[in-house]
């Protein structure tokens, strides 16, 4: 059994339905993130497990209890909000021990646990200031520490890092992963920064509109997108819509209007009907020269419309029988004239077939 | 710096006189011997101070005054604090309506409003001269209390109290934890604007005084009908004094935080 599972929960605001059919499950100790375009309702799904919200439909099992109905307050979850939403009026050692004092805990207790987490947190000698007299983040660590002091059995975050510039992000999520790791807390990470949650993270799970379209581990997904949504979302950009499809063996054949492709057929093979092959930009590879041999499988011919200069490398457009492609290339070689005749190349090994 | 411009330091000096000039006036006459109003007075005396207290009624209408504002106060922040919450932290059906409903007093006139509370509510249901007092003053002091409160409120975020909510604490924990000290401002500031709305009342009280009970606005009402020396020109400052302590201890309790931040 998954420490925390939501069996078909369904949410809404009013007549709105926001989640339909979500199904989650998170085991003990995992850092599971939540990952998906704005609006697709990844708080809602936290906050619907802190309690915040109720399912309409649907359960949901922590440990083995159902706490479909459990007060937010009963849950002993800790939250971290995207700003914070540190107490004003009490000082660090204060907001920290609020959760412990609540729990009723003799003074020097208290005052041990809140030293040692704010050790953990790096704030140790900021134990008198007030949330005003801190950076970003600053307050954003006590937040962390605030949730984590009270052991939850579950640790949410809602964006957290999403008000730090980018240098304090990166090392705010590495410490975030620390902490979680060396407490063995299991926690549930909202973002939409895609290198956030694949950085830190166990699973990823990808959110479009109330569902779950895909979770797995990071470079499952990264290398292995299910279905359409995933692969445009983490950075497919071109897609071929092929007619049939024929497997050999661990190989399968997708056959176009223009020629034939051939793939690796990734784990989890799909249903016969997913005739849709997904691609990187900076996994195409191009040749101006074309030889007998560039006219076989996985290859197509095609004529640049638009150049853009992307830093580390051009992006080009190439308008090909099966429509445009987007190709990315070394900055450190000549740029190619719009209008030049081209072959573009498809690794087998490169190209995703999905939903 | 910006250039200082004469015109609009004319205007201001001209405002000041318009606002603090009758003040003065008051507080110049009340020191007068004269047994009439006159400014400036020929010569002066305390004597007019000590008539107020040796004139009846006006230290037992003070007492009445002090004691309907403070309890009027009390009733209208026990309904008027639960009342701002909800209306600023829940939506519900009627919202609107009610949020309205709770300002009104401020939009009827008074005599209307203390016409209709006589007539239709003390009358009818024989309460006391008391009793009636402290609803209607209740009733004016509401509004401002709701208001005031419900706009601290405004300004302090829901995810803070939800945060406190995450930790453990129940709902009444919270808000007295988490959010009466951080609209403690706003707090004080709708008790001090309610019970000086209420100490300084006239429309409502007229209606509600009676034989044996009335407040001291009422009473000085009363009193310049028939005498015309300068005894209200020496209670007026007396008032003075009353609210300007209760700013000055406001302002050393809060540093004035509520007035000059928000
Ligand atoms: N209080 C509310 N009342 C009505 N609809 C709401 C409410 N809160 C959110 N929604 C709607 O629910 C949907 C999901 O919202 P949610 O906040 O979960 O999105 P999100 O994935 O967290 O987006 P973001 O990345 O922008 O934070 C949105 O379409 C939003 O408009
Ligand atoms: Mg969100």
């Amino acid at each position: 059994m998954s420490l925390l599972s939501l069996n078909h929960v369904s949410v809404g605001y009013g007549q709105n339905t926001i989640l339909k059919d979500l199904n989650l499950n998170v085991e003990k100790g995992e850092l599971v993130s939540l990952l998906g375009p704005s609006g697709c309702g990844k708080t809602t799904t936290l906050r619907l497990i802190a309690g915040f919200l109720q399912a309409k439909t649907g359960q949901f099992l922590f440990n083995n209890k159902n706490y479909t109905r459990v007060p937010i307050n009963k849950r002993h979850f800790g939250f971290v909000f995207q700003n914070y939403a540190l107490f004003p009026h009490l000082t660090i050692f204060d907001n920290v021990a609020f959760g412990l004092r609540l729990r009723k805990m003799d003074k020097k207790t208290i005052e041990k646990k809140v030293r040692d987490i704010l050790q953990i947190v790096n704030l140790n000698g900021f134990e008198k200031r007030f949330p005003a007299e801190l950076s970003g983040g600053q307050r954003q660590r006590v937040a962390i520490a605030r949730a984590l002091v009270i052991e939850p059995d579950l640790l949410l975050f809602d964006e957290p890092l999403s008000n730090l510039d980018a240098n304090l992000r990166i090392a705010m999520r590495e410490e975030i992963r620390r902490i979680q790791q060396e407490l063995g807390i299991t926690a549930i990470y909202v973002s939409h920064d895609q290198e956030e949650c694949f950085s830190i993270s166990d699973k990823v799970a990808i959110l479009n509109h109330g569902m779950i379209e895909q979770i797995d581990q990071p470079k499952a997904i990264y290398q292995y997108p299910k279905t359409e949504f995933v692969a445009q979302f983490i950075g497919f950009k071109n897609f071929i819509t092929c007619t049939k499809r024929d497997i050999h063996g661990n190989e399968a054949v997708f056959s176009t209007t223009h020629g034939k492709f051939r793939t690796k057929m990734s784990p989890g093979t799909k249903s016969e009907t997913s005739l849709k092959l997904a691609i990187r930009p900076e996994d195409i590879e191009l040749y101006t020269d074309i030889h007998s041999d560039t006219t076989g499988e996985n290859f197509l011919t095609g004529q640049i419309q638009l150049s853009t200069f992307l830093g580390k490398s051009y992006q080009y457009k190439v308008l090909t029988p099966l429509g445009v492609f987007h190709v990315n290339c070394s900055s450190e070689t000549q740029p190619l004239a719009v209008g030049t005749t081209i072959n573009l190349f498809f690794p087998m090994d490169k190209l995703v077939n999905v939903d | 710096m910006k250039q200082s411009n004469p015109v609009l330091a004319i205007f201001t000096i001209l405002t000041f006189i318009f606002l603090l000039g009758p003040l003065a006036i008051i507080m110049v006459t009340s020191f007068g011997a004269d047994s009439y109003l006159s400014f400036p007075p020929k010569s002066l005396s305390l004597h007019w101070y000590q008539h107020i207290f040796e004139t009846e009624g006006f230290l037992s209408t003070f007492k009445t005054s002090i004691i309907v504002s403070i309890a009027g106060n009390l009733i209208a922040l026990l309904i008027g604090l639960p009342a701002a919450y909800g209306l600023s932290r829940y939506q519900f059906w009627g919202k609107k309506f009610l949020n309205s409903f709770f300002i009104s007093p401020l939009l009827i006139p008074g005599i209307v409003l203390g016409f209709a509370l006589l007539k239709y509510v003390i009358v009818n249901y024989q309460f006391s001269i008391y009793t009636g007092l402290l609803i209607g003053h209740s009733i004016i002091m509401l509004p401002f209390i709701i208001r005031v409160i419900a706009s601290s409120l405004a300004n302090f975020d829901f995810s803070i109290e939800e945060a406190a909510i995450s930790l453990g604490a129940s709902r009444l924990a919270t808000f007295f934890k988490i959010v009466l000290p951080n609209i403690r401002s706003g707090l004080i500031a709708a008790i001090v604007l309610a019970f000086l709305e209420s100490f300084n009342n006239v429309d409502i009280s007229i209606f509600m005084t009676g034989p044996g009970v009335s407040t001291l606005p009422i009473q000085m009402l009363q009193y310049v009908q028939n005498y015309f020396d300068p005894t209200i020109a020496a209670i007026s400052v007396l008032m003075m004094l009353l609210t300007a302590a209760l700013m000055y201890f406001i302002e050393r309790l809060l540093g004035l935080s509520y007035f000059t931040k928000n």
